[in-house]
């Protein structure tokens, strides 16, 4: 059970593979975003560094922050055009996702909530759970409803995940690329998915440490239910619980490997104190921390318009997560040898000595925020 | 609630709203008139896609006029 955009939209038969059928106007006006996005990350984004670049050298400019790059970027020509169309390019990926799924809301609902049989792992949700104002308030990603509100915006949601990455991340190797090369070598045991969405994220560990039992958290009880589902479908043995990152409820000292991807710029920065905490309790002594998020980088240009994507984009925390060094506050609540490593996605992950790799076009300044208890 | 403007004259960003829907719209109606004549692309191409595209945003991106990739029909 899935949803998923074809190569190519002028194809009438359904998706290869898929037991969804995606109308051909719709993957048509899906191609099309997905063909805006490519343009906006390659030649608008490099036009517009282009004119930074010119403007910085024709008056001499000495910057050292995204904030001091902020009235340069802000008074070129191409700035206007570049936000218009990174927010707006979102914008029209969700109404085009959204058709896409609503032609077969009945279908991918149903699906969603029939119980499945013989399960390997496990799903407990918590119907009466409310969710904290930070992630109820908020349309991340502008995404309309979230995705927790509606069965539907799970799989809107996964759909989106896929276009985000324009195709690149289709069967989710930027995850496995997390799980083989962001995290050291281990007998882990127990290792726990934080923020595990539709269970991308939490999958990997299953293949890369067979042995271990992987069990992974999220707020959304419509995404932990295509988690559970999917991974099910996978033969893939992980325990979903219905909890928040930050107060998981599991005992003291019941992991070896706490892990989160794309999670804590969604947080206000007491809540990301409170999970970094919550990961330290719940280590056993020596055990590790590995987090993928974003962080920034020293080059004004990408840090102010990174600062401006948290606006464009409504994720309303992530300028905190920009700001804050978070080794330093992963070292408050107690862990130690932490490090804050940039991360290539397209293949070289952690990057050890700390530079961040050559590229030309937009894209996200991950990093991996690593520590031990 | 307004949603974010981001040129001087929020028209502008009515406008374009309205013209990337119109080539939403054309780009669909292509892909599905190539389909009829059979004359539609490989599976897995996205040249085409990406140079109507550019077509349509190179006069945005570039202050001066730029030549447009060459665009082929589907």
């Amino acid at each position: 059970m899935s949803v998923a955009i074809g190569k190519h939209a002028t194809d009438a038969r359904p998706f290869a593979g898929l037991d969804v059928f995606v109308p051909a106007d719709t993957r048509a006006r899906i191609d099309f975003v997905l063909g805006l996005r490519h343009h906006w990350a390659h030649d608008v984004f490099v036009a517009l560094r282009d004119q930074y670049q010119a403007r910085v050298k024709a008056i001499g400019a000495k910057l050292r922050t995204g904030e001091d790059a902020g009235p340069i970027v802000e008074s070129l020509p191409l700035y206007p055009v570049f936000a218009w169309f990174e927010r707006n390019i979102q914008k029209m990926m969700w109404r085009a996702l959204t058709e896409a799924c609503e032609a077969d809301r009945e279908q991918l609902v149903a699906a969603l909530n029939k119980p499945v049989s013989s399960p390997i792992g496990s799903l407990e949700l918590e119907p009466h759970l409310r969710l904290p104002d930070y992630y109820a308030n908020t349309e991340f990603h502008i995404q309309p409803g979230g995705v927790w509100s509606a069965d539907i915006n799970a799989f809107i949601y996964e759909l989106g995940a896929k276009v985000i990455f324009l195709g690149k991340n289709d069967d989710y190797a930027f995850h496995r690329l997390f799980t083989e090369k962001g995290v050291p070598d281990g007998d882990y045991r127990d290792i726990l998915d934080m923020g595990c969405g539709f269970g991308k994220s939490a999958r990997p560990f299953v293949d890369r440490f067979p042995r271990a039992r992987v069990v992974a958290v999220d707020l959304s009880a419509p995404v932990l239910k295509l988690a559970h589902r999917q991974s099910e479908k996978l033969g893939k043995r992980i325990a979903f619980y219905q909890r928040a990152a930050e107060d998981t409820r599991f005992p003291d000292s019941s992991f070896d490997l706490v892990t989160a991807t794309m999670v804590i710029h969604e947080q206000p920065m007491p809540v990301v104190r409170r999970t970094l905490a919550e990961a330290y309790r719940l280590l056993r002594p020596g055990g590790r921390l590995a987090i993928l998020d974003y962080h920034r980088t020293g080059d004004p240009f990408r840090d102010f318009l990174m600062i401006g994507h948290a606006r464009r984009n409504n994720e309303p925390f992530m300028g905190h997560i920009l700001q804050v060094d978070t080794a330093a506050l992963a070292r408050e609540v107690g862990f130690r040898d932490t490090a804050l490593l940039p991360f290539d996605e397209r293949g070289a992950g952690p990057r050890e000595d700390g530079t961040w790799p050559e590229r030309s076009d937009w894209h996200f300044p991950w990093v991996l925020l690593r520590g031990r208890k | 609630m307004p949603d974010l403007t981001f040129f001087p004259d929020p028209a502008v960003d009515r406008v374009l709203g309205v013209v990337m829907e119109l080539a939403q719209e054309v780009y669909a109606l292509r892909q599905k008139l190539g389909a009829l004549e059979g004359t539609a692309g490989e599976e897995g191409g996205t040249e085409a896609r990406d140079a109507f595209v550019a077509r349509i945003l190179v006069p945005l991106t570039y202050e001066r006029e730029s030549p447009a990739p060459e665009f082929q029909a589907p």
